[in-house]
């Protein structure tokens, strides 16, 4: 078990969600950037699906009441074991007791915290994935117990990757038969361009408007969540409203207003605006990673 | 069937969108459901998803745009397949002020009474379409000219799980606790969505609904009953149609 001494400002436990109950209403939900909750999973030698706590913006202090290994990836949130400091992206021993604390945040927006085997908490409809109107979790606060696989930490030699192995956020090396280094493609975090492709209704824009989407630059407002981003600047339209459509994480909607709404991981699954852009899967775990202020463009 | 000019676009990486002529049509429901139930039966590895006039193939991994078109065009042409009967699911609702916070403003406002508005509401079957915005919430078609109310401008804080509202020229049901825009004129005990189910939603697109008016003893009665696990099935409520 671990233990929740702080809640965090928005802590979840993700996977890669729901992906075949969209026919049914329900979102896809998951890990906000799939990429550093794959990392975290492919050092600890887990299954890519295996559940994992998301921390936003401010993360959760934490008490391992059982031994395991545990990795933590993405937002670098100055995490400290028992008053030590630890490295992000690295497979790092835990002892009963241990304590994990963090501090200020250094770059990104959301850590993610892998373990052992994955947390076991409740699977609903084929995913861990916290979502209220599935499983019952809004969020995880202080005080909250999640269980963790028992496993023999001795029998754990952890996961040697090839040197030749790339994942889009890092690069790893292999440095002996039994460690390795991870170093953070700091791009990933920093870079403010997004990869697009247009979406169903982009050629409704006239080129004019065309033109100014993927010229601008925009920025992220305080209105963003896992259900969506919206950006500050506006795109004045007189675009046809559409029929209830189906929508995706990472579609881009324009609002008869002019206001522009990136959908995320617990978007609905259909809209009424018309979809002028989709994010790539990268673009939409790249965005994942900025908060409110952080600039953004488009590129097709 | 098969008599619609389809469009054929990439939307994302991993999905194609497939539309029809952009209107709200029992012919158009019926010919998507039915080159949906084609593709499922084929060998391609998708997850469906459709709405008014749009059909969406999630694949899990990136996609051969041309190919899996030109496949698909063939299946269009298919001859149609063999699809299930029809549920109708009966939906008991009471309209009545101390459930529904909205229905005496909405009578006001649609200038008539609340037997009016009952009756109206409950004479004919409703259409399901697609479930969407929310786990559970059907997209229902047939609400009658007589009863279309513009969203509020200023949404809801709380529509409480079950209430039965009207929006523009929709009606349907919150099947959970959430802020909505819509008018609340009834509230039904029937859960619509329950993950723990089998099935996790009680109709599919295609099926058709009713509501009936009930009173607060009745009410109480199903909630009773189903949260002792009542089946639909038990009650009455879901029979099959041709």
């Amino acid at each position: 078990m671990i233990e929740l001494l702080t809640s965090g400002v928005l802590t979840t436990v993700q996977d890669l969600g729901r992906l075949t109950y969209r026919d049914s209403g329900v979102p896809v939900s998951g890990a906000m950037d799939t990429n550093s909750a794959q990392l975290a999973n492919r050092l600890l030698g887990n299954k890519m699906n295996s559940a994992l706590l998301e921390m936003s913006l401010t993360a959760a202090n934490i008490k391992f009441h059982q031994a395991t290994k545990i990795a933590m990836t993405g937002a670098d949130m100055s995490p400290q074991l028992n008053g030590s400091p630890i490295e992000m992206n690295a497979v790092i021993d835990i002892q009963v007791n241990d304590i994990l604390q963090f501090g200020q945040l250094k770059f990104g927006a959301r850590c993610y915290l892998g373990v052992k085997g994955g947390f076991q908490t409740e699977e609903v409809l084929g995913s861990r994935s916290d979502y209220v109107s599935v499983n019952g979790v809004f969020k995880r606060k202080k005080g909250d117990y999640l269980p963790l696989v028992k496993r023999d930490p001795k029998r754990d030699q952890g996961h040697i990757l090839s040197s030749k192995e790339r994942l889009t956020n890092t690069e790893i090396d292999k440095n002996d038969s039994d460690h390795f280094l991870v170093k953070v493609n700091k791009d990933f975090f920093e870079s403010e361009t997004l990869n697009v492709l247009p979406g169903p209704e982009f050629e409704q824009l006239p080129q004019s408007l065309q033109e100014e989407l993927l010229g601008n630059t925009f920025t992220v407002s305080a209105q963003n969540n896992r259900m969506a981003y919206q950006l500050n600047e506006a795109l004045h339209n007189s675009l046809k409203p559409i029929l209830t459509s189906t929508v995706m994480p990472g579609t881009v909607q324009l609002t008869p207003a002019g206001k522009l709404i990136i959908l995320m991981r617990d978007c609905q699954t259909t809209g009424g605006y018309p979809r002028i852009l989709q994010l790539t899967e990268s673009a939409i775990n790249q965005l994942a990673q900025k908060k409110s202020g952080d600039r953004v463009s488009f590129i097709i | 069937m098969s008599a619609f000019n389809l469009s054929y676009k990439r939307f994302g990486e991993h999905a194609i969108l497939i539309e029809w002529p952009s209107r709200i049509e029992p012919d158009i429901l019926n010919d998507i459901l039915d080159f949906k139930a084609k593709i499922l039966q084929s060998y391609l590895s998708v997850h469906c998803v459709h709405a008014y006039q749009s059909l969406t193939l999630f694949f899990e991994k990136s996609i051969q745009f041309d190919s899996i078109v030109k496949r698909l065009k063939e299946l269009y042409r298919l001859s149609s397949s063999q699809r299930r009967d029809s549920n109708q699911l009966t939906i008991p609702v009471c309209y009545q002020p101390e459930y529904a916070n909205d229905l005496i403003n909405y009578c006001d406002e649609v200038n008539l009474s609340i037997d009016e508005v009952i009756h109206i509401h409950t004479q004919k079957e409703y259409l399901v379409y697609f479930i969407g915005f929310l786990p559970g919430f059907l997209y229902l078609g047939g609400l009658s000219e007589k009863l279309f109310l513009p969203r509020k401008e200023n949404p809801s804080k709380e529509l409480l799980a079950g209430s039965v509202a009207i929006g523009g020229e929709q009606t349907g049901i919150y099947p959970q606790t959430s802020p909505g825009g819509w008018h609340v004129i009834g509230r039904t005990p029937l859960s619509l969505f329950a993950p723990d189910a089998d099935p996790i939603c009680p109709v599919v697109a295609g099926d058709y609904v009713r509501f009936v008016s009930i009173n607060h003893d009745e009410y109480q009665h199903y909630e009773k009953e189903l949260k002792q696990g009542a089946s639909l099935v038990s009650l009455g409520l879901i029979e099959k149609i041709g």
